[in-house]
């Protein structure tokens, strides 16, 4: 493709934004705290903290929400093996190949029955 | 009031401290600046970098599925030659679709299209994969269709992207920073689909085929009109014909063709059309729910429906509707537990339908409506 990509490098200054942020909170915070401050200048320093703060948390929340929808998890499939004749059942991986009603020989239990694979499902990824 | 009486040692107080009102006018001036003059701008930057990164998804997502396309058709289709020029050329194809500005007879003519489409499709993938066998043909013919959907999804939304930065428009922007999470969600699902496709896995639009297989089970089964299996059974003393694509590639057939074939096999006879599909759920409703109704049950761009709902209407025949209630992500990857497990209720509804609703000795149409990957008959 010859066509341009789309930039990257923002979520990296945002990080890095953030991390100095959070100092600048902490350090703003630690000054309000310290008592040497009037009633005026202790304000100032209590916005400053609260400013960078909720940066930080914005530039946490975007970045949860990305990971979020951008994760795709791969499902575990599995085959259910059943016998026409006897009880027999088996779950298995599948198998490439396999598809539902496809003969897999004579039953190893009853040795009468034809095995055959009875569905194919998968159980999905655990919800979030 | 800023701090003009703010301690000597006070990092802020010594910055400002001296500087008084001017400091207070230039941080009000500031402040308005940034909120007022550039607020949207700032928003606007924030929405692209939004847009920015889901577009790295979609790109990295139709990598997997290219690479996954790629691999499959070597391992199976046993090319002389490499496939990825010719997956390329697959990637960009495209359906003019008819005129509609005199809509008379448009029906036939989006099947036609559909039908050609649909035999090139299947012919060039034949081409790049000699040595698959004609299920293995659909099954990649379906992996290179999800491909070419998330290649799609990725060029419209750089368009946009694109387009909204050069024009600087904040209305494309916002609109396209509103949708990405649901266009990712649906492009993840496609990914899915591809991995489904690539191993033949059953997926959850396949329960209408996995019911009628499970009626057509041990029966003789013929085939009618393209792609699709008829089989013949007995179900409360009716008898009970049921169809579904040939599986178990991937395949939706055609399924308002044989409708119409049966139907006018059995001119008189048949009393009822039942059809089972899976449908898109709201959320906060639960995957394999089944719901029923009346009116062809069947997806796509809807000549098939058409065909079933003309010849219905034509012999006066009921139709009526079993759905199996999934989302559109569950829809095209592999097959749920509790969708698979829904085919059982599904039967029962069947049998009650019929019960209710016809005698002993009709004739009954059971259409099992969807892809059939990975089911066979």
């Amino acid at each position: 493709m010859s066509q341009p990509k789309p930039r990257s490098g923002s979520s990296l200054i945002i990080t890095i934004l953030a991390a100095v942020m959070a100092v600048v909170g902490l350090y703003t915070i630690g000054i309000a705290l310290n008592g040497n401050l009037d009633p005026t200048g202790q304000i100032l320093y209590f916005s400053i903290a609260v400013l960078a703060f909720a940066f930080v948390f914005l530039s946490f929340t975007r970045m949860r929400r990305g990971i979020r929808i951008g994760a795709y998890t791969p499902v575990k499939v599995l085959s259910i093996v059943k016998c026409g004749q006897c009880s027999f059942k088996q779950i298995k991986n599948f198998a490439l190949g396999d598809f539902v009603f496809k003969t897999l020989g004579k039953c190893t239990q009853c040795n009468v029955g034809d095995l055959s694979i009875n569905g194919i499902y998968t159980e999905g990824p655990p919800k979030k | 009031m800023l701090p003009v009486s703010l301690h000597e040692n006070d990092l802020l107080g010594s910055l400002f401290g001296n500087l008084g009102t001017i400091s207070q006018l230039l941080f009000t001036v500031l402040f308005i600046a940034l909120f007022f003059g550039f607020g949207q701008k700032l928003q606007m930057r924030q929405f692209l970098w939004d847009i920015d990164k889901g577009l790295r998804k979609l790109d990295m997502f139709r990598n997997s599925a290219k690479d996954l396309t790629l691999k499959t058709v070597k391992e199976i289709g046993k090319p002389s030659t490499d496939p990825g020029p010719q997956i390329n050329v697959l990637m960009e194809q495209f359906l003019i679709s008819p005129v509609d500005m005199d809509p008379a007879g448009i029906v036939g003519k989006i099947d036609h299209l559909l039908d050609v489409r649909d035999e090139k499709f299947k012919e060039d993938v034949r081409r790049i994969a000699p040595g698959a066998d004609s299920s293995q043909v659909m099954n990649l013919e379906n992996l290179v269709e999800a491909s070419w959907a998330l290649n799609t999804i990725y060029r419209i939304i750089r368009h946009f992207y694109l387009m909204g930065k050069k024009t600087n428009s904040i209305f494309i922007i916002i609109q396209l920073q509103a949708l990405l999470p649901l266009i990712i969600q649906e492009a993840e699902a496609y990914l899915g689909a591809a991995k489904a496709f690539a191993e033949g896995q059953p997926i959850g639009d396949g329960i209408g085929p996995l019911v009628a297989s499970r009626l057509m089970k041990d029966k003789e089964k013929r085939k009618v009109e393209k792609d699709v299996v008829v089989a013949e059974t007995m179900m409360e003393d009716r008898r009970v014909i049921a169809l579904k694509a040939e599986g178990p590639g991937g395949n939706v057939g055609k399924p308002g063709d044989a409708i119409k074939t049966i139907i006018e096999e059995n001119v008189g006879k048949v009393t009822m059309v039942v059809m089972v599909d899976a449908a898109v759920k709201f959320e906060g409703e639960n995957s394999g729910e089944v719901s029923e109704g009346i009116g062809a049950a069947i997806g796509g761009i809807g000549t098939e429906r058409y065909k079933i709902e003309q010849e219905a209407t034509l012999h006066k025949i009921p139709v009526y509707a079993v759905i199996v209630k999934e989302s559109l992500q569950e829809a095209i990857t592999p097959m749920k537990k509790e969708i698979m497990d829904a085919g059982e209720k599904v039967i029962e509804r069947i049998k009650s339908l019929i019960l209710e609703r016809s005698k002993p000795g009709d004739t009954i149409i059971v259409a099992g409506i969807g892809n059939t990957i990975g089911i066979g008959q």
